[in-house]
């Protein structure tokens, strides 16, 4: 347990050297529109992404992923992490998922895991390598994506003002119990045998999407996405 | 997989169906519309069943035929299911539309008494392209009503070149009338597949469902009744650069309409949504966008559809698109 643990405290590190920091999915158009004024505003958002939103459906499919991976099924990975990509709907959300997996899949063949051959892989696809690597349990690397995808939002909302950064750790304790139930649920959800693409897994981010794909038309960013 | 039993009809105005299924049965009103685009301008065959018909096919101009479905039913309940598969041979060019909106009535408690639980109204598209095919998806909006449930899956797969518009509008519940969706639930999933030589690749997935807390938040639906969703695949070698000017292109074109639209660029293709409260705002700026995406391919602005009962001029005031 304790190496197990050291290894996902390294892997949810805001230290991991994948650029995490320069996206915001879509909080800075909300921001900059008003439409994130509070920490009221900021807690209801990242609930409902976790509740109903696309972060809930790539957590989902790490199990699978991380199952496919180990068992040198490559083709097959690289399929289903581009059926999540395929979701992202605005270009810059694409590009963030692309160069944060490149950048995890560089990191883990420096630390000396290698694919078994070289793979494009998204974040989604490149987390569930990781999982792989550090021989994680699938359960950990999902709820693990969750916080990590959490505390980086967190970390946007700081920097684009609405929230302090004692009201960040505030939100994200009190975001905990909503991550811990949605990683088990998500969990269940892949064990119970149900194909994820035919049932389930939906979303309803329709706002999230429109921001994202607004981001584009910002005057001025801060953030790539 | 589409298509896997395409009766052999012959060319020409499509054959009328097999005797109508008996209605009201527990299994609800299934039916299925069938078509294949020929190469050669103006030929395809075609067929349905009972409640759906195609109406008489219309040239609307560069070799492109224009078909209206019809849905005989005047809506659907829990247990409907509509099924249309459309193929596209190498080079035909196609505009499909529908003749009216669709009704999809509320459901949810209707059935308990069956042990059912929610009774869903699905609708299952199946588009396939084959090389340099042209197919233009533009049905007119689906009205959910309070407590209805409708589900649609919806395949494309593209061979290479080939090109792909679909344009959806949804209101969901009569806000005119001041109703909202209830305890309904609107659901669509949409797969958008690149055939090659290399395989398989999605290029877009988008599996949306808005029901309960979904609606108000603003994270979904922010309180609004319209959601439209246009996507272009376009045919395979538009550069780049071209697509980000025609998603520029596609903001100009919002000027003055109500609702918030946001355009963006697929790897190949463009995809736009509108959430808002005029359903008319959205067929306006998916009309300029259809417009758009026509230039892009050097075709003629398109001619509204006759079926359309709107009297409506969408383009912007003056000049393109």
């Amino acid at each position: 347990m304790g190496l197990e643990l050291l290894r996902l405290f390294q892997l949810v590190s805001p230290a991991l050297p994948v650029g995490a920091f320069s996206y915001s999915e879509g909080l800075e158009v909300l921001v900059q529109s008003g439409r994130l004024a509070d920490a009221a505003a900021v807690r209801a958002w990242l609930e409902a992404e976790l509740e109903r939103g696309l972060v809930a459906i790539e957590a989902a499919q790490l199990p699978e992923l991380m199952r496919r991976l180990a068992a040198g099924e490559l083709d097959a990975a690289a399929e289903r992490d581009g059926w999540l990509l395929a979701q992202r709907e605005a270009a810059e959300l694409r590009a963030q998922q692309r160069q944060m997996g490149r950048s995890l899949l560089q990191l883990l063949t420096d630390l000396g895991w290698p694919l078994p051959r070289p793979l494009a892989l998204g974040w989604t696809g490149a987390w569930a390598w990781a999982g792989v690597c550090l021989e994680l349990p699938p359960q950990a690397v999902l709820e693990a994506y969750l916080h990590g995808w959490t505390a980086n939002q967190l970390s946007a909302a700081v920097r684009l003002v609405p929230l302090g950064p004692t009201q960040a750790q505030r939100l994200q304790l009190a975001l905990a119990p909503l991550i811990a139930a949605r990683a088990a649920a998500l969990y269940g959800a892949c064990q119970a045998g149900a194909d994820p693409i035919a049932d389930g897994l939906w979303s309803s981010g329709v706002g999230a999407g429109l921001a994202q794909l607004r981001h584009a038309e910002l005057y001025s960013r801060l953030f790539r996405s | 997989m589409c298509l896997a039993a395409l009766p052999a009809n012959p060319d020409g105005p499509p054959t009328p169906g097999p005797p109508l299924p008996p209605p009201e049965t527990s299994a609800g009103w299934q039916a299925r519309a069938w078509l294949r685009l020929e190469s050669e301008p103006g030929r395809y065959r075609a067929g349905a069943t009972a409640p759906l018909k195609w109406q008489r096919a219309y040239a609307a101009g560069e070799g492109r035929l224009q078909l209206p479905l019809l849905h005989t039913a005047g809506g659907l309940v829990g247990g409907d299911g509509l099924t249309v598969e459309v193929e596209g041979a190498p080079g035909s060019r196609g505009l499909l539309t529908t003749v009216a909106a669709q009704k999809v009535y509320g459901s949810v408690g209707r059935f308990r008494r069956r042990g059912a639980g929610r009774r869903w109204a699905t609708q299952t598209l199946c588009m396939r392209l084959e090389a340099g095919a042209d197919l233009e998806w533009l049905p007119q909006e689906l009205v959910l009503y309070a407590d209805g449930l409708y589900g649609q899956h919806c395949r494309v797969e593209l061979a290479p070149g080939a090109s792909w518009l679909g344009a959806e509008l949804v209101r969901l519940g009569r806000s005119a009338a001041g109703e909202g969706l209830g305890a309904g639930c609107w659901r669509s999933a949409l797969e958008v597949v690149r055939l090659g030589p290399g395989g398989e690749r999605w290029e877009l997935v988008d599996r949306l469902s808005l029901e309960g807390e979904a609606l108000a938040s603003a994270h979904g639906m922010d309180g609004q009744p319209v959601l439209g969703t246009l996507v272009w695949a376009a045919p395979d070698g538009l550069p780049a650069q071209r697509l980000a000017e025609l998603a520029a292109e596609a903001r100009a074109a919002r000027a003055g309409l109500e609702g918030e639209m946001a355009v963006g660029c697929l790897e190949q293709g463009l995809i736009a949504r509108y959430r808002g409260g005029s359903s008319q705002a959205a067929r306006y700026w998916f009309t300029r966008l259809w417009a758009l995406s026509r230039a892009a391919r050097g075709l003629a602005r398109p001619q509204l559809p006759r079926v359309w009962p709107f009297q409506e001029t969408p383009w912007l005031p003056q000049g393109s698109p």
